[in-house]
């Protein structure tokens, strides 16, 4: 009995103990996340082998192109590697870099910093892997063997593709910690509106849409290129007309009536990321394309639904119609207009 | 002074332990089927049961089609011929259900798993079992038909009504089947694009139109039985399947309507005039409308109420896809 007593009494105590340490845990502060921000941006920035000098994507201009993302043809001419990989990593960068100094401008209050804070440290340490691969390409480049060359440009493509789904896990949580805890949107589409509102929120829809493309081709796709393939064509071609409009731009001097039907319209895009998002969770492209060769039915013979993942992600990514399409052209003519 | 333990005190507690270890294999038995017999539905299994249906469903294959057209010419080829008309429009009924479920087909295994699909899976899994059944009962029918000689009218005619009461309950549990698949759209596809005021509207029409036609059928199916003449035979439902197939063709296998309502004000403004007729002038009403339908496909039921706003025109319009 007194056994059962204490041993009662110690498991009383080991739970309370680890329910007291979870609500104590370190949630962080908005000077050593902005710090820490900093400190990243400036190190990715003064570090010369990854990224190139200032340069223009269609409309984007980024200090965050990769520099030797190159591989080699059969003449031993240099080709610049997937061009998704380097509009995407841009933008994502880009993002990042423009608002994690609203960080430094946050009110006293009572926030939790540890998801944002451990993204970033998974951000540097992709980092320094993948600056690592960029050197070694560097270093090949005299190297005549086509082979040593284009295995060490595999390595940075690799290593590439990891560090920006990095760049959209930290560039993501940024956005929701100023959208759900810094209430940045407060007052949008309403009289209060301000056009620095407006900027953010079309910047992080943007950035939404850039990341549902990533997830498409550098995760369901395995990062490789599908030229050729219908959904694969489709989401590139929108990443470039995304990248190459001014959809924000007509957004800037809309009333808060206006904005209001965009916010609403937005809305039902993000519900229907959901479902494409599951689509994706269960539809592979690499597999589509190169395990079943492009046939819908050979899918359907190891997942019965492939098809009606594959018909979700077309409405989403690469109809004529689709709802990407629709969305930037519902701005462009219904708003502008 | 404690007594020691014996050999016998020893073995008693080792089978003691043997039997508390198969009470608690036991325990754990009885909970893992416990669990996966109240296993609340999941969509995975309504896709499964409505993908394995659907690729198969009544005149979908091509074997079921021939054999279905060669059942059409033999009753035309006797005296039976006025039944015609009603054995085409089964036809396309079919392949107008075929399309709505191959609609739903597209969605529900995106759909979110909630108390919704709970509710309406059982309506689902039951129905759908039961159409295979009345599928082959129908096949069955079909068989004895080709079968009979060519001057067999009379047993030729009690097989087309045995045929009639199959196919009227086979309808009856597909209009379930569609309701509850509207349902689990409506429910479980909560801030989506494809969910909308004009996917409700559709969606719902289609569900008033089978209801009607499925009370047309059970009629006749009461009216010419085995002991009755032609004369008592009334086949009014020839408009209402021609609409409804025009309906399934305009807004269903072309759903541009539901896929751009979010993006087009002028299909917002038209829906939410369709939506005020509900309630101007009720759900009774706009089913009424579908019951007026002659056949020749004209909506016959005429308002005395003022519609200044047109809006019974505009739901006529819609009703009929005009």
């Amino acid at each position: 009995m007194k056994k059962k007593f204490l041993l009662s009494l110690m498991a009383c105590f080991v739970i309370g103990s680890s329910l007291t340490l979870a609500a104590c845990g370190d949630n962080g502060n908005k000077v050593n996340s902005y710090e820490g921000f900093t400190t990243a941006i400036n190190t990715y920035l003064e570090d010369e082998t990854l990224f190139k000098e200032g340069t223009t994507i269609g409309n984007i201009w980024t200090e965050f192109y990769f520099d030797n993302f190159t591989y080699k043809n059969s003449y031993g001419n240099q080709i610049e590697g997937d061009a998704n990989y380097i509009l995407l990593n841009a933008y994502g960068m880009n993002y990042i870099q423009e608002y994690y100094v609203l960080l430094n401008t946050l009110d006293e209050g009572n926030y939790n910093f540890e998801a944002l804070n451990n993204s970033l440290s998974r951000l540097n340490e992709s980092f320094e892997e993948v600056k690592m691969e960029s050197k070694n390409v560097l270093n090949a480049v005299s190297n005549v063997n086509l082979d040593i060359y284009n295995g060490f440009f595999a390595n940075y493509k690799d290593k590439a593709r990891v560090f920006i789904n990095s760049v959209y896990d930290t560039a993501i949580e940024l956005s929701d910690f100023l959208i759900d805890q810094a209430n940045i949107c407060d007052g949008l589409g309403s009289d209060s509106q301000t056009s620095e509102q407006i900027e953010f929120y079309m910047d992080t829809q943007i950035l939404y849409i850039f990341d549902d493309i990533r997830n498409l081709l550098l995760e369901s796709g395995e990062g490789q290129e599908f030229i050729g393939n219908e959904l694969y064509d489709g989401a590139v071609a929108e990443l470039s007309y995304y990248a190459s409009t001014s959809t924000k731009n007509i957004m800037m001097s809309v009333s808060p009536e206006v904005m209001g039907d965009v916010i609403e319209l937005t809305n039902l895009l993000a519900g229907e990321r959901e479902f494409t998002n599951k689509a994706l969770e269960n539809f592979s492209l690499y597999d589509y394309v190169e395990l079943y060769t492009g046939s819908i039915e050979d899918y359907m013979q190891d997942d019965v639904n492939a098809e009606t993942y594959y018909t979700q992600l077309q409405k989403y990514f690469s109809n004529s119609d689709s709802y990407l399409e629709k969305y930037h052209t519902y701005i462009e003519v219904e708003i502008y207009e | 002074m404690a007594k020691a333990k014996t050999n016998k005190d020893y073995k008693a507690s080792s089978s003691k332990k043997l039997l508390s270890i198969v009470a608690i294999l036991v325990l754990i038995a009885i909970i893992a089927v416990v669990i996966v017999l109240c296993i609340p539905a999941n969509t995975y299994s309504a896709v499964e049961r409505l993908k394995q249906f659907s690729q198969s469903s009544f005149l979908e294959s091509p074997s079921e089609q021939r054999e279905y057209s060669q059942v059409e010419e033999k009753i035309a080829a006797s005296t039976l011929d006025y039944y015609i008309t009603e054995i085409d429009d089964i036809r396309v009924l079919c392949d107008g259900i075929n399309d709505i479920l191959d609609y739903y087909d597209e969605f529900l295994a995106l759909a979110t798993d909630n108390d919704i699909l709970s509710d309406n899976y059982k309506t689902i899994k039951n129905n759908l079992e039961d159409a295979m059944e009345y599928q082959q009962s129908l096949n069955s029918y079909m068989e004895e038909i080709l079968g009979l000689s060519n001057n067999a009218d009379s047993h030729l005619r009690n097989l087309w009504i045995d045929f009639r009461v199959t196919f009227t309950d086979y309808l009856s549990g597909m209009t379930s089947v569609i309701d509850a698949l509207n349902n689990c759209y409506q429910g479980c596809f909560e801030v989506n694009l494809a969910n909308n005021l004009a996917s409700t509207i559709i969606l719902n029409t289609v569900d008033d139109y089978l209801t009607v036609i499925t009370a047309d059928f059970k009629d006749i199916v009461e009216t010419d039985e085995k002991n009755t003449t032609s004369r008592d035979y009334n086949y009014i439902t020839h408009g209402k399947i021609t609409l409804l197939n025009d309906f399934v063709e305009a807004y269903i296998v072309d759903d541009g309507n539901i896929v751009e309502y979010n993006f087009t004000d002028s299909l917002k403004t038209s829906y939410q005039e369709i939506n005020s007729f509900f309630e101007l002038y009720n759900q009774e009403n706009f089913i009424s409308l579908i019951e007026s339908i002659n056949s020749n496909g004209e909506i016959t039921l005429t308002f005395q109420q003022e519609d200044a706003d047109g809006v019974y025109d505009a739901v006529k319009d819609f009703i009929s896809a005009r």
